[in-house]
């Protein structure tokens, strides 16, 4: 029994922990103005998990009040649990259809997707390559029917402003080019909150020691 | 002649005061297929533009420059058409996100026949993944507040099989149903919230 008990407590915390980690991938990723890495496992986690949960759940049928009160309430935080994951899913997709053909044509951008959302990039730039032809491109002298030229595919902006906060001593970090005038470098601690230029902070953002908000 | 690119940008104009009124204009066909011809006259003039340099060749830095403006204006023209493409397909991505595969008439009506396709295909892929994820992406677009809602039918839709078992949807009458069974059916029209929501 104690064991049990000890097990469940035990696991709780792992699964709380998972939970905070989601939040906070979601959150990064609903405020970084290019696609980060997907964090499958975490994802998968999560979702074998809560629907065990909401299947156990729904095979209670108790007639006591306050277990059925109980089984509501943890039904509902399941409930906002999966509509975080759907939230992170469709916000990267959102992410994808406007930036489809770069994310395919970078490497890097590619390896940061999921294989399902790999395979959906795939028919998604076909699928808008096929449009913009029959649509335009077609008609154009064939010199300039190509669709990969410079200035022609549209990018995510890096330059634009994100607020941020500090989970760890970072130090010094250049936020402008030497050559603008001004301050050209602050300086992180933990628990500080700024609101910055997203370029200069990307690697942080992507290492976990600062996040978005 | 007209200014070059006028017409494109004319065009892009066009749909942003559609868009800051929420709207879907018409498919514009006519300034597409004339900007499409600009862009041929264009062309035509950076071919002859070309060949004159190799007949004069001691006019080459003037040429270089109307070489260098026409293609420019060719190059803006086709960047405007492209926008102003991504721009409607970025709202048709929506609608399909806002109503479900079958989009009022209304809107139906101002796509293009190729963006009629383009609708279709997208719901494929996007079918697709949601298969592949075991995922229905399109429901559950506000986060939860409640477990149950209580909703009025609209219409005498019969029996309709949701995630949670078969109910029957009879004008008028109120039920109780499950949140995540709710937002498909109030975004077809089908039933209302009982209590307007703070939605």
């Amino acid at each position: 029994m104690f064991q049990d008990d000890l097990d469940d407590s035990a696991f709780d915390a792992e699964l709380n922990n998972d939970v905070r980690r989601l939040k906070q991938s979601w959150l990064n990723e609903k405020n970084a103005p290019e696609i980060l890495q997907f964090e499958s496992e975490l994802v998968k986690d999560l979702t074998d998990n809560v629907q065990t949960q909401i299947r156990q759940l729904s095979e209670i049928q108790s007639s006591d009040v306050m277990t059925a009160f109980a089984n509501n309430l943890k039904r509902m935080e399941y409930d906002r649990l999966l509509f975080v994951i759907r939230s992170y899913l469709r916000t990267r997709l959102t992410k994808i259809q406007r930036h489809a053909m770069y994310i395919l044509s970078s490497a890097e951008m590619r390896q940061r997707l999921s294989p399902e959302e790999l395979r959906f990039t795939h028919s998604y730039v076909t699928l808008s390559e096929q449009h913009y032809s029959n649509s335009c491109l077609h008609d154009f002298p064939e010199m300039i029917q190509r669709l990969d030229e410079k200035g022609m595919i549209p990018e995510p902006d890096l330059q634009t402003h994100v607020f941020c906060k500090v989970m760890e001593d970072v130090g010094d970090v250049e936020i402008e080019r030497a050559d603008v005038s001004g301050v050209n470098s602050v300086t992180l601690l933990k628990g500080d909150q700024f609101l910055l230029r997203y370029e200069p902070i990307r690697p942080l953002v992507a290492n976990g020691s600062v996040v978005l908000l | 002649m007209s200014r070059y690119g006028a017409r494109a940008v004319e065009l892009l104009k066009e749909f942003r005061r559609s868009e800051a009124n929420f709207l879907i204009g018409p498919y514009n066909e006519d300034a597409v297929r004339r900007i499409v011809q600009e862009v041929d006259e264009l062309y035509a003039e950076c071919l002859r533009i070309s060949e004159a340099m190799k007949r004069t060749p001691e006019e080459i830095p003037a040429l270089t420059s109307a070489l260098t403006v026409h293609h420019s204006a060719m190059q803006r023209n086709k960047r405007c058409l492209l926008a102003y493409l991504q721009a409607r397909v970025l709202q048709i991505e929506q609608v399909r996100w806002d109503f479900g595969q079958a989009p009022p008439a209304s809107v139906r009506d101002s796509y293009s026949p190729f963006e009629q396709q383009y609708m279709s295909q997208y719901n494929q892929i996007l079918q697709t993944y949601m298969g592949s994820v075991q995922c229905t992406l399109t429901e559950d677009l506000n986060p939860p507040k409640d477990l149950l809602a209580e909703v009025r039918c609209l219409t005498n839709e019969g029996e309709i099989v949701t995630e949670n078992g078969t109910i029957v949807l009879r004008k008028n009458s109120t039920l109780f149903l499950r949140r995540s069974d709710v937002d498909m059916l109030i975004r077809q029209g089908l039933v209302e919230h009982v209590h307007s929501t703070d939605r």
